[in-house]
């Protein structure tokens, strides 16, 4: 799974390129994540906007990403669509992550 | 005489593009076009969870088959011959924190209203009813 890494101000956003996050592409997906994560800012947005389906293999491999952070980094989550909301919602992960409606919103975080 | 199969029935490989290709082959299929976006969202991740334990757990990344069959009413029957499911697999609560896994059953649970997993003719068979109006 590509990953399209760029950088908006002072946060680092990543998009992941395919529609599944899921068993197939989960160990990929942590691997470059790893490597976003290192090269990134103090802040990255994961942008899951492109992602339709997520499985719980997706799932642990987003959650695993926090062990790749460094101290005073955060991994926030932008954009969930329905159905990757609701894997989130019904394990309770959405408590785990700050997570943005939209990437702007976590751009420009409201005061 | 119909023209569209409302029916699903598939054996596939255990492996993840198998899993992969036969959920985007039943994401376009009339019987779960026939559902609300939600309830086909739902039918789809708890048939990956299904079939991911199959091939993760079940044959431990060996080769093997699954058979994946609509029953009616919301119904899906799913078959392996991988080794025997252990006792309490099925039950397991969903993790607490940032947990990385154990995600899958629990997931399968909070969006079925039946769960039914027995052994027949050293298969394993695991019986689903999706609840009505997704999760």
């Amino acid at each position: 799974m590509e990953l399209a890494v760029r950088r908006e101000g002072a946060v680092t956003v990543v998009q992941p390129a395919g529609a599944r996050l899921d068993a197939m592409v989960a160990v990929q997906f942590k691997d470059r994540m790893k490597a976003a994560v290192e090269g990134g800012s103090d802040r990255v947005v994961l942008d899951l906007s492109p992602v339709g389906f997520l499985d719980s293999s997706g799932l642990g491999a987003v959650v695993a990403v926090r062990r790749f952070l460094r101290d005073g980094q955060s991994l926030e989550l932008a954009e969930l669509t329905p159905a990757v909301q609701r894997v989130f919602r019904l394990t309770r992960m959405d408590t785990v992550f700050v997570l943005h409606e939209r990437v702007g919103d976590a751009l420009h975080p409201a005061v | 005489m119909p023209c569209t199969r409302r029916s699903e029935r598939h054996v596939i490989a255990a492996e993840a593009g198998a899993v992969r290709a036969l959920l985007e082959r039943l994401e376009g299929s009339p019987a779960l076009l026939a559902l609300t976006q939600d309830e086909r969202d739902c039918t789809l991740l708890v048939l990956a969870e299904a079939m991911n334990n199959v091939v993760e757990h079940g044959y431990d990344g060996g080769s093997g088959w699954i058979g994946v069959a609509m029953r009616p009413g919301r119904g899906w029957r799913i078959i392996d011959g991988a080794r025997r499911v252990p006792e309490g697999v099925g039950v397991s609560a969903m993790p607490s924190g940032a947990a990385e896994g154990g995600f899958g059953w629990p997931l399968i649970r909070a969006l079925t209203e039946e769960v039914r997993l027995h052994r027949r003719l050293g298969k394993n068979v695991l019986t689903l009813r999706m609840r009505g109006g997704g999760g």
